[in-house]
């Protein structure tokens, strides 16, 4: 009976959960401090938890068509050191946490944990990546963008799982993650912000910017990114005022113990700045 | 009430207790292993670090559900080896060590860096102990202590 509560595989995680279980537990780096109690006190964490980070199907980085499909419950080191890891991808986890975290936490985790300020789910943000959610009653894939509606708030249904994270490709576009934080290591960004923009003759082909920490949830507009699409580089560096206007309506921060929300809508928009004079 | 078989320095052990208590009250608490110390039970400091599988990981962050068949290695028990006396020979003889509350993650951190590259860089270092803080020495002499200790302990790691 104890037992069933550290489930083997997928499918004994999904009975548990349709059975009422959760929440579920992964590598424990948010939900063991957010939890947190007094010394000596575990953590407030139901008996009815599932502890998923054992479960060794869920943790695998491979290749499938065109996409890098990764478990959820795979540590981020693994997926930091993975020879197929997308560059964008891995340069958001090197900025994430120390070895020590990167070991423990999962990127299933860092998705569900529904951080604004979650480094690697910027990245995936950015690359227009998509989760594989499973229950008992059946597999959805829905994008990252949407995944999370607020600080610690998802679409997920309480007996859905993360089971997979599946990654465009990007090869042959150019991409960058800036990190803003109070320290090198174990840092939660004051802001962040992540690019891909693939250029073929001059010509912007796609266009992707994404932030972190400057709203209730990581920042993506399809609609303003659409218009980029098709012009050429310069063309695009000539309308830097309109683009940094167009996302300074929507770019909202707060004030918070790590930042305030004027500096960090200024740096965000001077990284914004920054990358459109870098095409 | 959870029961939780893992290996703690080397020897099969069971846990009774609840599934959600962080790694470091059980090897301090429950096992009385001292070695491993709290200091910002958030994940920031590397205080107390300790190996699951040979990889570092934060013992204030990990519930110990998670240990379930792993084997867990604390300062207690690494001491008891060759690569232990040459990290600890060249910390003493760098100055690496003045308060030592950080002392026994730092070390636990290196070896686990040592075990995946015997031969880091400066930088290197700086990364693989940069979940690590010290607030006395300044981390030159801990970066030193390890330059020094991969050298001293050549084809140990």
């Amino acid at each position: 009976m104890v037992a069933d509560r550290f489930p083997q595989s997928k499918a004994e995680a999904l009975a548990l959960l349709a059975a009422g279980g959760g929440p579920v537990v992964a590598g424990g780096t948010d939900l063991m401090v957010k939890r947190r109690r007094w010394s000596g006190l575990a953590p407030a964490i139901p008996e009815t938890a599932v502890y998923v980070a054992n479960i060794a199907e869920l943790s695998y980085v491979k290749r499938r068509g065109s996409k890098i499909e990764i478990g959820g419950a795979t540590p981020l080191e693994i997926i930091l050191e993975h020879p197929l890891t997308p560059a964008l991808l891995r340069g958001a986890i090197k900025e994430t946490g120390s070895p020590g975290i990167r070991n423990t936490a999962t990127l299933g985790g860092n998705l569900v944990n529904a951080s604004p300020a979650a480094d690697p789910a910027l990245a995936l943000t950015c690359l227009g990546a998509s989760v594989r959610l499973e229950s008992v009653k059946g597999v959805r894939e829905v994008p990252v963008l949407g995944l999370s509606t607020g600080p610690g708030r998802t679409i997920l249904n309480q007996d859905e799982l993360l089971t997979a994270v599946l990654v465009p490709m990007d090869d042959g576009w150019n991409t960058a993650f800036v990190k803003v934080g109070g320290r090198k290591a174990d840092a939660i960004s004051k802001v962040s912000f992540a690019s891909a923009v693939k250029i073929d003759d001059g010509i912007v082909t796609a266009f992707a910017v994404a932030f972190g920490a400057v709203g209730p949830t990581i920042l993506r507009l399809p609609a303003i990114e659409r218009t980029f699409v098709g012009l050429s580089c310069a063309e695009v560096r000539e309308r830097e005022k309109d683009i940094i206007l167009a996302y300074g309506d929507v770019v909202r921060p707060i004030d918070d113990q790590r930042s305030n929300a004027h500096y960090r809508k200024t740096v965000a928009l001077n990284l914004l700045s920054e990358f459109i004079r870098s095409i | 009430m959870a029961r939780i078989e893992f290996t703690l320095n080397r020897e099969p052990v069971v846990y009774e207790g609840d599934a959600a208590r962080r790694l470091i009250d059980v090897i301090r608490d429950d096992f009385g292993l001292k070695g491993t110390k709290e200091g910002c039970g958030e994940g920031e400091c590397g205080a107390c670090s300790v190996l699951v599988d040979r990889a570092v990981v934060p013992s204030c962050l990990y519930p110990v559900a998670n240990v379930a068949g792993r084997a867990v290695v604390t300062i207690e028990d690494f001491r008891n080896t060759k690569r232990y006396q040459v990290l600890q020979t060249a910390f003493l003889e760098e100055g690496a060590v003045q308060c030592g509350f950080c002392t026994p993650g730092m070390i636990i951190a290196a070896e686990a860096l040592l075990s995946k590259d015997p031969h880091p860089t400066a930088e290197e270092i700086t990364i693989g102990l940069s979940g690590n803080l010290c607030r006395c020495t300044g981390y030159n002499m801990i970066i030193r202590a390890i330059l020094r200790a991969a050298k001293d302990g050549d084809g140990l790691w």
